[in-house]
């Protein structure tokens, strides 16, 4: 599971969970300021802060790798839509994906909702790395603080034992969750229930019933099992429950603090006080450069001849018309022939995969 | 030992709210130190007694109540739970869904740190309880890396260290192998004697209360049927019988001789009563055979069913390796042929490897290295959906295929998944309601059944499949004497139709009884592989594999010398080589 505590003795393990607490809090902050592309660097700065606390804690970035693919879809997502709807900052279009003029109250075409620009692009850039500012500390939080320290700290700033409780209940839930759910679809697979080799369509209508159903009611039941257990046990009985974990403030702690403490203040100086309109500036000569290199090179090669004659062939085919233009464009060299040039490796890429994988076949 | 710390149970009659009558005129009273074992099948009300003496009744289950309760002088009904909780504290059945935190080491800590007990204290009772529960060195742990056995010590370990005046122990020992039940029920023994602790224990396994306690008690229907010191409860063997709790084997064994042996019963009422203990019995008959008074005749137990040449399945040199951050060897070079008709058990501690095999044969893990084949085909080669047709497998757990609202949709439910004809499938589920004796359930929603009942539905709905092979996994979990015979009778009649049974277990007595052959396996590797009778011979292999025969094989191998040629592994066959002295 990604997130879960593992003990590693560095000083990040060592050091009181209330300070990578103030870390992950100040993070919220900073990033709830950072609103303007402007403050792409500040965020980039900051992430590199966060990368060397994981060098220190010595956190795997495997453990973020699920997290990622997930976040990966909802980047792509950003950068399409922040770059075909954001119409501040630099309206270079670099693609044009369709065409979709859309007229202001007088009839004058001001925004086509068709083209990405490169201002878009950064704006997607900067919610992008406003996500992962955040999600880079929770795991400096949760990976290097085992529960009990967790628990024992939250008790020093006077949460309530019951909020604790259920929060240490969700942690010990979620691993729970996930075995039992692979149980139960072992369990249905050998009542002849074969959820891989199920289709889309039926796994959406009703291959989940038979798998839903017993998590629901096992967690139910392992919910009142608990209630009995932790009655059991007096939790509750007093107020001062004993903490066992030492969490008084060591010198370690103290340092840590002033880290976090000063370099969110560094942040908020360059925030304020500093022009950042350079990096904003610099970052968009980078993007343009790059942008050039890519289509003096396809032009090199000759590949925008192939490009572009694939472009036709595909306008060519009476299906793909109908998307209004989607790559009916001669803007920038065909960039319509290379989005569809890679879906359609895309597509092959998937049908090999899927030849090449050993076919099981059914029994005699 | 004052007057003051004894549990006193007064005409105790108690109904679920919504639900039916759980105890009625329940009266016995502990001393302190004292071990008071509580039997009974399952559903007879043990688990709803020890919640009386928790205050979990009536705090999260309520009803209507008769009668009084008084445990170290208060009264559970009128007294808060969290402070009958630092007097009498209770170890639940299910070691898994009473793990409250994340790791060992806090969950040790969890009930004095909720009493508010010192920090030192705490990490020296946590250091104790660890210690005496044989768990220490597993601190660092998560619920997860833990083998069942393991969490059953872990939540006795927990219950210790609350130091409690009263100790209940609902099933403490159903996930252990027989060694590891043995030593916790030393550890109880070494509590109540050392600790002065009162404790109360619920269990299946009578040869171990037998030894141990002092007093027992036994319940059918929420009904006292019986109470009193070991000897003279298991003295009524018919009675237990009839409520579905079974005496140590000796002790049926010296009363069924009594039956059958003019005399002996006066000779037993003159050295006082029906042994209890392996010894007990072993130190009787030997004085009897010496003397005379009753002789040997060896008689043949009756040989294994014959069997088939064809072999169903096969495994060859399979290794396992669980993917994960340290992977994890499951299996080593694993060789297994099974044939067609036999009753192979698989057995071996928590871990060893036998229900990754067993997932092998289906198919749900494929091997790292070697081959699998059911019936001659590749199982890496079949889906899952087909190798279904000709294996079931009866879980451990069957909450984890249970959904749907009737039982008789609940056997529907793989049959349609097998895409048989309307007709066929009706005929199936008829006959498999039979087989399992749930014809009257048919309507019922099957979470509302009991956990006996509910194993019942899923091996009537692995049943229905109609497989060639059945594996029964752990048929003991949580089930009475009744249920786990009534689960292996049915294999038996399954296999009489030529079937092949695999059976992963534990439960020594369950296996010498049904199995023809038996295979031990160690960490991942199969160090014993052989007919029953040759196995349990293997005194080596059986401690290395953390087993012990049952009762009877072992008092055969102590009679080898008084004419007992093979190991005999039940009481019938035991009692068909003895008979009176003096001819």
């Amino acid at each position: 599971m990604a997130f879960e505590y593992v003990k590693k003795d560095t000083p990040l393990d060592r050091m009181s969970p209330l300070v990578k607490l103030l870390l992950m809090f100040l993070a919220l902050i900073l990033v709830v300021q950072c609103t303007s592309i402007e403050h792409i660097s500040i965020l980039l700065i900051w992430i590199s802060f966060a990368s060397l606390w994981w060098l220190v804690g010595k956190i795997e970035l495997s453990s973020l790798g699920f997290l990622l693919k997930l976040l990966s879809m909802l980047f792509v997502f950003l950068f399409l839509v922040q770059g075909l709807t954001y119409r501040f900052g630099d309206s270079t279009v670099i693609l044009q994906l369709f065409d979709l003029p859309w007229p202001d109250e007088h009839g004058n075409v001001m925004v086509n909702y068709g083209e990405i620009t490169i201002g878009g692009i950064m704006y997607g850039l900067l919610v992008m790395l406003r996500v992962i500012a955040v999600v880079t500390v929770v795991p400096i939080f949760t990976m290097t603080s085992p529960m009990t320290k967790i628990s024992g700290a939250l008790a020093k700033i006077r949460v309530p034992q019951k909020i604790i409780f259920m929060f240490i209940t969700a942690m010990r839930f979620v691993p729970l969750v996930q075995e039992s759910m692979d149980a139960i679809i072992e369990a249905q697979k050998i009542r002849g229930f074969d959820i891989d080799a199920a289709n889309m369509y039926q796994k959406l209508r009703r291959a989940y019933v038979p798998i839903i159903t017993p998590l629901l009611l096992l967690m139910f039941r392992r919910a009142m099992d608990l209630e009995v257990a932790i009655n059991a046990r007096a939790f509750g009985a007093r107020e001062d429950r004993t903490n066992v974990e030492d969490l008084s403030f060591k010198a370690r702690d103290y340092v840590g603090t002033i880290i976090v403490v000063g370099f969110f203040s560094f942040m908020m100086y360059l925030m304020y006080f500093e022009p950042t309109s350079i990096t904003w500036v610099s970052l968009s000569i980078i993007v343009s450069t790059m942008l050039t290199i890519v289509s003096s090179f396809l032009v090199t090669i000759g590949l925008d001849v192939i490009l572009q004659d694939l472009n036709q062939f595909l306008l060519g085919l009476p299906v793909l018309d109908w998307t209004g233009g989607f790559l009916n464009q001669n803007l920038l060299l065909g960039y319509g022939a290379i989005v569809g040039l890679l879906l359609i490796l895309f597509i092959i890429y998937k049908l090999i995969r899927r030849i090449t994988k050993k076919k099981k076949r059914v029994k005699r | 030992m004052t007057e003051y710390s004894t549990a006193k149970v007064n005409n105790v009659t108690f109904t679920y709210e919504r639900g039916p009558l759980a105890l009625h005129e329940v009266s016995f009273e502990v001393k302190k130190g004292e071990i008071l074992g509580i039997l009974g099948a399952n559903g007879a009300g043990k688990t709803t007694l020890c919640f009386h003496l928790n205050g979990i009744i009536p705090t999260v289950y309520t009803g209507v109540e008769k009668g009084s309760i008084s445990l170290c002088g208060l009264d559970p009904w009128e007294t808060p739970i969290i402070q009958l909780a630092s007097k009498v504290s209770m170890v639940l059945q299910d070691p898994e869904s009473q793990f409250t935190t994340t790791n060992v080491a806090s969950e040790l800590f969890f009930g004095p740190a909720n009493l508010a007990v010192e920090r030192d204290e705490i990490l020296r009772r946590a250091a104790w309880a660890a210690k005496v529960c044989g768990i220490d060195g597993l601190e660092e742990r998560k619920p997860k890396e833990l083998s069942g056995g393991q969490k059953q010590r872990v939540a006795l370990a927990a219950g210790l260290t609350m130091l409690p005046e009263v100790l209940i122990l609902d099933e403490p020992t159903s996930q252990l192998d027989p060694i590891g039940t043995t030593e916790v029920f030393d550890v109880i023994k070494q509590l109540a004697n050392t600790e002065d602790m009162t404790i109360l224990i619920t269990s299946h396994k009578t040869d171990e209360i037998a030894r141990l306690a002092s007093k027992v008690l036994v319940l059918s229907d929420g009904r006292v049927m019986a109470l009193g010191t070991p000897k003279d409860v298991f003295a009524q063997t018919e009675l237990l019988d009839s409520v579905g709790v079974n005496p140590p084997a000796v002790t049926v064994l010296a009363a069924k001789m009594a039956k059958k042996i003019p005399g002996f019963q006066e000779r037993l009422e003159r050295i006082g009563g029906l042994p209890l203990t392996l010894d007990e019995s072993y130190s009787m008959l030997k004085e009897l055979l010496d003397e005379g008074f009753f002789q040997v005749e060896w008689t043949e137990p009756l040989p294994a069913p014959p069997m088939s040449d064809e072999t169903v399945l096969e495994v060859e040199n399979v290794t396992f390796v669980y993917p994960a951050r340290i992977p994890v060897t499951a299996l080593r070079g694993i060789n297994l042929k099974i044939k067609r008709g036999e009753i192979v058990a698989i057995v071996g501690q928590n871990g060893s490897g036998k229900t990754t095999l067993v997932k092998h044969f289906l198919g749900l893990l494929e091997a790292t290295e070697g081959v699998t084949k059911v019936e001659g085909e590749d199982v890496s080669e079949l889906t899952t959906g087909s190798i279904a047709k000709s294996i079931a497998l009866i879980l451990q757990n069957p909450d984890y295929q249970l959904f749907c609202i009737s039982v008789e949709k609940e056997l529907e439910f793989g049959l349609r998944n097998l895409g048989l004809p309307e007709d066929e499938i009706a005929r199936r589920v008829e006959e498999s309601l039979k087989e399992a004796g749930l014809e009257d359930m048919r309507d019922i929603f099957p979470f509302r059944l009991s956990f006996g009942d509910r194993r019942k539905v899923a091996a009537a709905a692995g049943i229905a499949m109609d497989p060639d092979i059945l594996i029964l996994d752990e048929p003991t979990t949580a089930q009475d004497y009744q249920g786990r015979h009534a689960l292996c009778q049915i294999a038996t009649r399954m296999r009489e139709k030529g079937k092949t049974i695999v059976m992963i277990s534990h439960d020594m007595d369950l296996v010498a009884q049904y199995a023809d052959r038996l295979v031990v396996m160690v960490e991942g590797i199969i160090i014993a592989d052989g007919p029953k009778r040759e196995v349990f011979s293997m005194h080596e292999v059986m401690d290395k594999a953390f087993l012990k025969p049952p009762q009877i094989i072992q008092l055969s191998q102590k009679l080898e010398g008084y004419g007992i040629e093979k190991n005999l592994v039940t009481v019938d066959e035991m009692l068909a080589c003895f008979k009176a002295g003096g001819a």
